[in-house]
């Protein structure tokens, strides 16, 4: 069992009997007393969405999951690839699986990798990621009191909106819940 | 950013100064504080010169929120106020919306409710849209007028149900247990009030318009704030009234983010006393930073004038003013890095 509060991104929660990764959580706080944990989780079986609000005190079932860190190493078109770092065994995890991740993977990276049953089914990207801007046009210096932004695209493949002061070959952190730019990062 | 954000603050002094609101900077610490169950504070103590021993130590408490220094400010001079302010809440997530330290403006008008505050928080926003972008680039999304809704209309609209023809705690347990939270003989054991926040969480918050900026009026009477409670009528399905009591209270959703709550303020020594008694009750139960009770709280509302006041979260406005989706984009130095 797990306490409302105690759910993240990544906790699987059985349902009915039926697997759920939890894939987004908001705390809530709506006035007196408790607070809720408000919960987006995926069907491990057939992959559907299902939205829950659970008490933080109250207790909730839950499975035991592995976390094994892998380096990531190369994507064969159907999976991404994954060293062990602590067993060197390979690890697949599959591009349905990461759907809309890929970007925020870097070769020789370290990810956490969540295995149930012997199944990858998720890898956790850091809150935070530093990117190079690989891509990027110039722009004339605009009004920046009125936030304009232009999209850039990172070594990563991702595409993220900049203000326009950044120029190629910066660094950049980026927010990897929101895929906003947060901040330049001086080095 | 830094330049948006700036810019966004000084647009907010310039609307309130120029409607002749006198802006106030009231202190951080506090030697007491409201109640209220639903935050936790942070302590800190003041060491007294040269003192040693038991009375060395005065606890002090970083203030969650103004409200108890401008309701005294008004009490003693009776004018329109507002202020730009840090505030501090403990156990506070630090995620998108959230952060334990950030910045709140609130502002205090003489002599109107809660209907006058939305119609002056809809002049801001305009004020702020007009001023901060150039014309055809503001976000129309955050444009006046919002929409209106009481909270039982907003319960039939997005929970499916009326919230003032279920009284009891088993008629909000059999809807709960219709969205799929629970078991309802479960559900059924548990109050009124905390169905009712389940409920607003899960089916209405999220379902909420974001291509316009919602208020939602009049909250239930049951769930107890320093807001005037007033009495209104409700027709049921079967065509018969009851009554329905309600509280002037709003809170303002943009973007699906909530944005600011506001109350025609409580003056009624009795009622005020009340609340502190029954908040202060279940807060030394509860509290994980205990912490005093202003005392003269109550006498010191009751002296103010017929007044409302909104908090608004200031962050989150320059958040959703500047289009992103979490507070770190416009927070410098945010805690996600630490913590």
């Amino acid at each position: 069992m797990i306490r409302g509060g105690d759910i993240g991104k990544g906790t699987v929660l059985m349902n009915k009997g039926t697997p759920y990764l939890v894939v987004d959580r908001e705390f809530v706080n709506p006035g007196k007393g408790g607070a809720f944990a408000r919960v987006k989780m995926k069907n491990l079986r057939d992959g559907s969405v299902l939205t829950k609000t659970i008490m933080t005190s109250d207790n909730v079932e839950d499975a035991t999951v592995d976390t094994h860190e892998g380096q990531f190493q190369y994507n064969d078109g159907e999976n991404f690839v994954f060293m062990d770092t602590e067993s060197f065994e390979q690890i697949m995890v599959s591009a349905k699986t990461l759907e809309d991740k890929e970007h925020y993977l870097r070769e020789g990276d370290a990810y956490d990798i969540l295995i149930w049953e012997n199944e990858a089914i998720d890898v956790k990207i850091p809150p935070k990621m530093i990117f190079i801007v690989a891509e990027s046009e110039n722009y004339v210096r605009g009004d920046t009191v009125s936030g304009a932004t232009k999209p850039v695209v990172t070594e990563t493949g991702l595409v993220v909106r900049v203000p326009l002061f950044i120029k190629q070959g910066e660094r950049i952190m980026v927010n990897t819940e929101t895929n906003e730019y947060q901040e330049r990062v001086n080095s | 950013m830094l330049q948006f954000r700036s810019a966004c603050i000084a647009g907010v002094r310039a609307f309130f100064s120029s409607r002749g609101y006198l802006e106030v900077d009231t202190p951080a610490l506090a030697p007491a504080l409201i109640p209220e169950t639903c935050l936790e504070v942070f302590r800190t103590d003041y060491l007294v010169p040269f003192r040693e021993g038991s009375n060395s130590l005065v606890p002090l408490f970083l203030a969650p929120s103004p409200e108890i220094y401008i309701k005294r400010l008004i009490a003693n001079h009776g004018v329109s106020v507002f202020q730009v302010s840090k505030c501090y809440r403990n156990v506070e997530s630090v995620g998108n919306i959230h952060s334990p330290e950030f910045t709140m403006l609130e502002y205090y008008t003489m002599q109107v409710d809660y209907l006058d505050s939305l119609e002056l928080t809809e002049a801001l926003f305009s004020s702020l849209l007009d001023t901060l972008f150039p014309p055809g680039h503001a976000p129309e999304t955050l444009r006046p007028p919002f929409l209106r809704l009481t909270m039982d209309e907003a319960f039939s609209r997005f929970a499916g149900f009326s919230l003032a023809d279920c009284p009891e705690s088993a008629d909000l347990a059999r809807h709960a247990s219709g969205l799929g939270l629970g078991e309802e003989s479960e559900l059924g054991t548990r109050p009124w009030d905390d169905l009712y926040e389940l409920l607003l969480v899960h089916a209405v918050e999220p379902a909420l318009p974001r291509d316009i900026p919602v208020a939602i009026l009049d909250y239930p009477a049951r769930v107890p704030c320093l807001a005037r409670e007033r009495s209104t009528f409700h027709r049921r399905p079967d065509g018969t009234e009851c009554e329905w009591r309600t509280r002037e209270r709003w809170e303002l959703y943009a973007n699906g983010v909530e944005l600011a709550n506001c109350y025609t303020e409580e003056r009624d020594p009795a009622e005020i006393d009340a609340y502190l008694a029954a908040e202060g009750h279940l807060k030394d139960g509860t509290a994980r930073v205990p912490h005093p009770a202003a005392a003269d709280f109550g006498a010191i509302s009751a002296r103010m004038p017929p007044c409302s006041g909104v908090a608004l979260g200031l962050d989150r406005l320059i958040m959703v003013l500047a289009g992103r989706s979490s507070l770190d984009s416009v927070i410098p130095f945010p805690l996600t890095d630490h913590v």
